[in-house]
C-alpha cells in the first residue's frame, strides 16, 4: 500500500468534509434544495464544472482514447457542446417560474401530480444505479493507485460524500464543488503536461497512426459522428443535476453564465483528458489500455508524487459528481414523492425527510456499490447502460415542449415520457440480443416526440392560469 | 494534422454557448424596450 498517497487522500477527505458540514449551518429547507437561490456566477460555474466531469467521464474517456486516441474527441466533445447549448437556451424558462425541482416543474407546467410523481421516481431509479456504477470506478481506481482494497475504497469514498450532502444540501455540494473543481483541473492539467513531457510532444505533434486519426473507435464515420452527437446533445439536458441549478442560480445572467462560461473549462480539461489517453495509449503496455489506463500511467509510469495531486483530481471527480446526483435522489424523494402524499407537511419537515432520504438513498448505494465489487450483478450494468438513453427518451419531450410550446397538453406529456421509457427499454433490449443496431435513444426520442406532438393536438390545453404562468410574453403581447 | 483541426474545432465550439448566451439577451433588451 502506498501510504503518502493514502495520507494525501485522507487528508482531502477530511478537509472537503468539514467544508461540507460548514453548509450544516444552514437550517432552511429553501438553503438544503436550491441555496436560497443566492447562486453567484463564480460558484455556479465551478460547481457546473465539477459536476460535469465525473470520475467514469476522466476514466472512461481517457480509457476510451488509450485505445482510440484522438478520435474520442470526436466521440464527445461535440455532442457536449449541442447539449450545453440546449440546456442554455432552457435556462431562463426555467429559472423564472422559481420552483424546486425538476419533476415539480413538469407537474405545475402539465397540471398532473401523476406526471410529477413518475418522472421523479424515474430520476430516482436511474441515479441510484448511476450512483453504483460511479463508486465501483472510484474503487478499482483507489485500489490500482493506492493499493487499498475496493470495498474499503468505495465505503471510504460514500462515508465522505453522503455525509457532507446529507448534512448540507445544495449549500454544502456547491462549495465543496469549487474546491473539488480546483483540484480536478490542477491535476489534470498536470497529468497532460507531464505526458506531453514524457512523450517529447508527438503525443499532439506525431501520435502514431492508430491514435491520430478524426475517425475511429464508435466514430467511423460522419453518420456515427452524427448518431453520438445526439446521443449526447439529447442526453445532456434532461439531466437533473444541470437543470436543477438554474433554480439556484441568483439571476438569469448566473443561470446561463454557469453554461457559458463553464463550457470553456470543461473543453479544456476535456480535451486534456483525452491528451492524457492518448499519451497512455503511447505509453502503457497493449495489455493494459482501456479504463485501466490512466491509473496505471499515473501510479507505474508517471510515479512519485505527483501521482498526489492526480489521485486527489480523480476523488474530486467522483465525489462533485455522486453528491451532486445523491442530492437530487434524497431531495426528490421527499419533494415529489412524500410531499404530495402529505400536503401539509411544513418546511422543517421536509428538511427532516429530505435529509433522511439523502442517508437512506446514500448508504443504500454505497453498500451495494461494495456488495458489487466482489459479486458483480448484470442486472446492474445494464440498468446503468439503459440510464442515459432512459433519461432522455423519458424527459427531453415532456420538458422542452413543456418550456417552449403552449399547445403540450398533460395527456401529451404523460404518453410521451410512458411510451418514450418503454420504447427505450424495448430498444435496448432487441439491440443487446442483436436484433438491431440503434442507440436506443433514438427510437425512446422519436416515439416520446411523436406522441408529444400528436396526443397534444387532439386533447385540451392547460389552464390558461398555468399557460400564463409559463409564458408570461405571449401574456403582455 | 488531425489532432490540430481538433483541437482548434473543438475548442472554437466550447465558445458558440457564451456567443447564443449574449445573442439571447441581445435579444430579450431589444424586446423589452
Amino acid at each position: 500500500m502506498d501510504l503518502g498517497l493514502l495520507t494525501g487522500f485522507i487528508a482531502y477527505s477530511i478537509f472537503i468534509l468539514a467544508v461540507g458540514i460548514w453548509g450544516y449551518r444552514k437550517k432552511s429547507f429553501e438553503s438544503y434544495a436550491v441555496a436560497d437561490r443566492t447562486m453567484g456566477l463564480g460558484l455556479a460555474t465551478s460547481a457546473f464544472i465539477a459536476t460535469f466531469l465525473s470520475a467514469v467521464t476522466i476514466i472512461g474517456v481517457s480509457g476510451y482514447a488509450s485505445i482510440n486516441g484522438w478520435s474520442a474527441a470526436a466521440f464527445v466533445c461535440y455532442g457536449y457542446a449541442l447539449g450545453w447549448i440546449l440546456l442554455l437556451v432552457a435556462a431562463r424558462r426555467l429559472h423564472r417560474v422559481r420552483l424546486t425541482t425538476v419533476p415539480e416543474c413538469l407537474g405545475a407546467r402539465y397540471e398532473s401530480t401523476g406526471l410529477r410523481a413518475f418522472s421523479a421516481l424515474t430520476i430516482i431509479a436511474l441515479y441510484s444505479i448511476t450512483l453504483v456504477v460511479q463508486l465501483l470506478a472510484i474503487g478499482i481506481t483507489m485500489n490500482t493507485l493506492i493499493g487499498l482494497d475496493t470495498t474499503v475504497s468505495i465505503v471510504t469514498v460514500g462515508v465522505v460524500f453522503v455525509s457532507y450532502t446529507m448534512l448540507g444540501g445544495l449549500a454544502s455540494v456547491l462549495r465543496t464543488d469549487l474546491v473539488q473543481a480546483t483540484l480536478l483541473a490542477a491535476g489534470v492539467l498536470l497529468a497532460a503536461g507531464v505526458v506531453i513531457w514524457m512523450t517529447g510532444g508527438t503525443v499532439i505533434t506525431a501520435p502514431p497512426a492508430n491514435l491520430g486519426g478524426f475517425f475511429g473507435g464508435s466514430v467511423s464515420n460522419t453518420s456515427d459522428f452524427i448518431g453520438w452527437m445526439l446521443v449526447w446533445g439529447l442526453g445532456i439536458p434532461t439531466q437533473s443535476y444541470y437543470l436543477h441549478r438554474f433554480y439556484a442560480s441568483k439571476n438569469v445572467r448566473v443561470a446561463r453564465g454557469q453554461i457559458a462560461f463553464g463550457a470553456i473549462f470543461v473543453m479544456v480539461i476535456l480535451l486534456s483528458v483525452i491528451l492524457v489517453g492518448t499519451g497512455a495509449g503511447m505509453l502503457v503496455p497493449a495489455n493494459k489500455l482501456g479504463d485501466g489506463a490512466f491509473p496505471y500511467l499515473v501510479k507505474n509510469i508517471i510515479g512519485g508524487w505527483i501521482s498526489l495531486p492526480i489521485l486527489l483530481a480523480i476523488t474530486a471527480a467522483i465525489h462533485s459528481t455522486t453528491d451532486g446526483l445523491l442530492h437530487i435522489v434524497g431531495l426528490y424523494f421527499a419533494k415529489d414523492v412524500f410531499q404530495p402524499l402529505r400536503p401539509h407537511i411544513d418546511e422543517a419537515g421536509l428538511l427532516r425527510i429530505s435529509r433522511k432520504a439523502t442517508f437512506v438513498f446514500g448508504a443504500t448505494v454505497t453498500g451495494v456499490a461494495a456488495y458489487v465489487s466482489t459479486h458483480p450483478i448484470t442486472l446492474i450494468s445494464l440498468i446503468a447502460a439503459v440510464a442515459w438513453g432512459g433519461m432522455a427518451s423519458t424527459l427531453f419531450a415532456p420538458l422542452f415542449f413543456g418550456l417552449f410550446w403552449r399547445r403540450a397538453t398533460r395527456r401529451g406529456a404523460v404518453a410521451s415520457a410512458v411510451g418514450g421509457l418503454a420504447c427505450s427499454i424495448i430498444a435496448f433490449t432487441l439491440n443487446r440480443v442483436g436484433l438491431i443496431t440503434l442507440h436506443e435513444i433514438y427510437p425512446g426520442v422519436i416515439a416520446s416526440l411523436i406522441l408529444m406532438v400528436v396526443v397534444s393536438l387532439v386533447t385540451r390545453k392547460n389552464s390558461e392560469d398555468t399557460l400564463n404562468r409559463f409564458f408570461p410574453e405571449s401574456v403582455k403581447a | 494534422m488531425a489532432v490540430y483541426v481538433i483541437l482548434i474545432s473543438a475548442l472554437s465550439i466550447s465558445f458558440i454557448p457564451m456567443a447564443v448566451m449574449f445573442l439571447l439577451e441581445r435579444r430579450e433588451n431589444r424586446d423589452d424596450h
